[in-house]
C-alpha cells in the first residue's frame, strides 16, 4: 500500500448482538455474575459469616445447656430459646453489610470500574444487575445461615431445657425476619459501597452504625427524643425482625417496611451519585 | 472516527480541558501529545464516557458514548493496565467484560492468543509482571474487535520487546483501517508510530497536524552559521529580519532565514564563512518548541 491510497475501511468481524433492552440486561447480569463469582474476598466474608453465626448460636446455646442447672428460677423463667439461638443476627448483620459493600468498592479501588462503566456505559443497568445478583444470592445465603444456626443451635438445648423448632409460629417468623434483616443490609452495603467507593470507609461506616451506635444509645433514658429515633436505627429495626421480647421497639411489619425505605432512599442516592460523577 | 467540539472539563475554577476541537481519523495512527497535567488523560475519559464534560461535546462514530448500546463492538480502550482486580484471572477478567457486550468466549480465547497471554490465562492478574498487565488490557481493547482504539501511555514501563510489539500491532490495526489514538510521553516512540500529532497543552490544542509536516515547519528557516567575524554578521543578519543565537564556540543559529539568503548576505557583504548548515529537526525539538509556554510542572532550572 502506498501512503496516496485511501485506507481500506475496518470491517469487524465479531457482530454485536441485537440491541433489545432483554438482550442488553441478560449481558450486563451475565457480566457482573461473572465478576462476582470471580471474586474470592465475597465468597470469603460468605463463609466467614456463615461460620461465625452457626458458632455463636452453638457456643451460645451450648453454654446454656450446661450452666442451666445453676441457674435461678427468674432467669430460667426468661429464658427464650429463639432469642438466645439467634443472638448471632446482630454480628453477622455486619458479615452481610461487608458483602454489599465489596460487591462494588473492590472494583472502585482496583480501578476495575473503569472497564465495568467503558462496557456498560448505562450506568443505572450496572447498579440494578449487582441489586438483582446480590438479593438473589443474598437472600439464599441468609435463609441458609440463620436456618443452619438456628437448627444447631436448638439441637443443643436438651433435657428439660426449653426449645424452639422451625414449626413453632415464633420461631419460623424470627427465622424469617432475621433472613429478611440481612438481606436488606447487604443491599444497604452495597448502596453504600457505591456512595462512598471506598473499602475501609463503608466497612467502618457499618461498623458504627450497626455496632458502636445501638451501644451508645441504648442505655440512655427513654425519652420521647429517644422513643422516636433510637428504634429506628437500623440494627434496631432488625431486632425487631426476630426478637420476641421487643419493648420500646418498632413492631415487626413497620420494622421491615422502614428498613426497606432506607435501603431504597440509599439506592436512590447511589443511583444519582453514579448517574452524574465522573466514573 | 472521533470527533470533539468544544470540549471543556472544569474542575471548581480550574480548567482541565479547554474548547478542544478535533477529529481522530480512520486508518492512520494519531499521536496524543502534551506535558504532564495537559488534560491528555480526561480527554481519554471524556471519549469514553467516563467522565462527564463541563461543556462541549466529543462522540464516537457520531455517537455520544453513553448512548452506545455495546460500546465495546464500536471502540477499546487501554487507560491503565493495572486497573484490573488482582485476585481474577486475566480469563475471568477478559470473560467479565466480554459477557456485558455479548461477545462470545471464543473471542476471548482469540485475542489472549493474539497478545500471548494463553499459557497464565488461567493465572491470578495480581500476579502479572507490567508488561503482562499491559498486553492483558490491550487484550481488552480488542475484545469487541472495534474500528477504533485508544491506548493511553501503553508502552510505559515496557522492555524494548514490548515496546517493539505494541508500536507493530498499532500500526498493524491503523493499516486495517481502524482509528488508533495513542498518548504518550515518549517523543522517539512518538516518532517510529504517529501519522499524525494531537498536541494539547494546558488543556488547550496547540496542534493538529500530520507528524512529518511538525518537523518539518520546526526545520524550516533554522540555519547554523560559523564566520570569521560572528558579531559583524549578526548585525547584518539582523537588519534581515533574522533572529540570532549566539553559542559559546562562536557559531551563529538564525532563525527565520534560510541558508540561502544567510549565504547571499554574506557573499554581498564579505563575509568569511567556515561553515554554513540547515538544523534538522526532531519530534522532540519541535515538541519542545510547541509546548515552553504550557508546562505545568516545571523542573525549576538551577542558578
Amino acid at each position: 500500500m502506498t501512503p496516496t491510497d485511501p485506507p481500506a475501511a475496518h470491517r469487524p468481524h465479531a457482530t454485536p448482538p441485537r440491541a433489545t433492552p432483554l438482550a442488553r440486561g441478560r449481558a450486563v447480569l451475565t457480566s457482573e455474575w461473572i465478576k462476582l463469582r470471580s471474586l474470592r474476598s465475597l465468597w470469603t466474608t460468605a463463609l466467614t459469616g456463615f461460620t461465625a453465626s452457626v458458632g455463636l448460636s452453638l457456643l451460645v446455646c451450648s453454654s446454656y445447656r450446661s450452666r442451666w442447672h445453676h441457674l435461678g428460677a427468674q432467669a430460667r423463667a426468661h429464658f427464650h430459646p429463639t432469642d438466645t439461638g439467634l443472638g448471632f443476627l446482630q454480628i453477622t448483620a455486619l458479615f452481610f453489610g461487608a458483602l454489599g459493600a465489596l460487591a462494588v468498592t473492590t472494583e472502585y479501588g482496583t480501578g476495575q470500574i473503569h472497564g465495568t462503566l467503558m462496557a456498560t456505559p448505562q450506568r443505572p443497568l450496572v447498579l440494578a444487575a449487582k441489586t438483582l445478583l446480590l438479593f438473589v444470592l443474598g437472600s439464599a445465603l441468609a435463609l441458609a445461615t440463620v436456618s443452619a444456626a438456628f437448627l444447631l443451635g436448638q439441637s443443643r438445648l436438651t433435657g428439660t431445657m426449653p426449645h424452639a423448632s422451625l414449626t413453632d409460629p415464633g420461631a419460623a417468623h424470627a427465622v424469617l425476619g432475621g433472613a429478611l434483616y440481612l438481606t436488606l443490609t447487604g443491599l444497604l452495603g452495597l448502596f453504600l459501597g457505591t456512595l462512598v467507593r471506598s473499602t475501609a470507609i463503608a466497612l467502618s461506616t457499618l461498623l458504627g452504625l450497626f455496632t458502636i451506635l445501638p451501644v451508645l444509645v441504648d442505655d440512655l433514658p427513654k425519652s420521647p427524643a429517644w422513643r422516636h429515633t433510637v428504634p429506628y436505627l437500623p440494627s434496631n429495626l432488625g431486632l425487631s425482625l426476630w426478637h420476641s421480647h421487643i419493648g420500646f421497639l418498632v413492631r415487626p411489619a413497620p420494622a421491615a417496611g422502614t428498613l426497606a425505605l432506607y435501603v431504597l432512599v440509599a439506592a436512590a442516592a447511589a443511583l444519582t451519585l453514579l448517574r452524574t460523577r465522573d466514573g | 472516527m472521533i470527533e470533539a467540539q468544544g470540549l471543556t472539563k472544569r474542575y471548581g475554577r480550574k480548567a482541565a480541558v479547554s474548547g478542544l476541537d478535533f477529529r481522530v481519523e480512520p486508518g492512520r495512527v494519531t499521536g496524543f501529545l502534551g506535558p504532564n497535567g495537559a488534560g491528555k488523560s480526561t480527554t481519554m475519559r471524556m471519549i469514553l464516557g467516563l467522565d462527564l464534560p463541563t461543556s462541549g461535546t466529543v462522540t464516537v462514530n457520531g455517537r455520544r458514548y453513553q448512548g452506545t448500546v455495546w460500546p465495546l463492538h464500536q471502540i477499546g480502550a487501554l487507560l491503565d493496565a493495572r486497573a484490573v482486580h488482582p485476585g481474577r484471572s486475566a480469563y475471568n477478567h477478559l470473560h467479565s467484560l466480554a459477557a456485558a457486550n455479548g461477545i462470545p468466549r471464543s473471542r476471548v480465547e482469540a485475542v489472549l492468543d493474539q497478545v500471548g497471554l494463553t499459557p497464565v490465562a488461567r493465572k491470578r492478574a495480581g500476579g502479572f509482571s507490567l508488561g503482562m498487565a499491559q498486553r492483558l488490557g490491550i487484550a481488552g481493547a480488542l475484545l469487541g474487535d472495534p474500528g477504533i482504539l485508544l491506548f493511553d501511555e501503553p508502552v510505559n514501563g515496557l522492555d524494548p520487546d514490548g515496546i517493539l510489539w505494541i508500536r507493530t500491532l498499532m500500526r498493524s490495526l491503523a493499516a486495517e483501517g481502524r482509528t488508533v489514538l495513542v498518548s504518550s510521553h515518549l517523543m522517539s516512540e512518538m516518532a517510529l508510530t504517529a501519522d499524525h500529532l494531537l498536541v494539547i497543552g494546558q488543556g488547550r490544542l496547540l496542534a493538529d497536524t500530520p507528524l512529518n509536516e511538525l518537523i518539518a515547519r520546526d526545520a524550516a528557516n533554522r540555519v547554523e552559521v560559523r564566520a570569521v567575524d560572528h558579531h559583524r554578521l549578526a548585525d547584518d543578519l539582523r537588519t534581515l529580519g533574522g533572529d540570532i543565537t549566539l553559542k559559546p564556540d562562536g557559531t551563529l543559529l538564525v532563525t527565520g532565514l534560510d541558508s540561502a539568503s544567510v549565504g547571499e548576505l554574506a557573499a554581498a557583504r564579505g563575509h568569511v564563512l567556515h561553515q554554513l548548515r540547515d538544523v534538522t529537526s526532531s519530534l522532540e525539538d519541535a515538541y519542545f518548541r510547541l509546548t515552553e509556554n504550557s508546562v505545568v510542572y516545571r523542573t525549576p532550572v538551577p542558578a
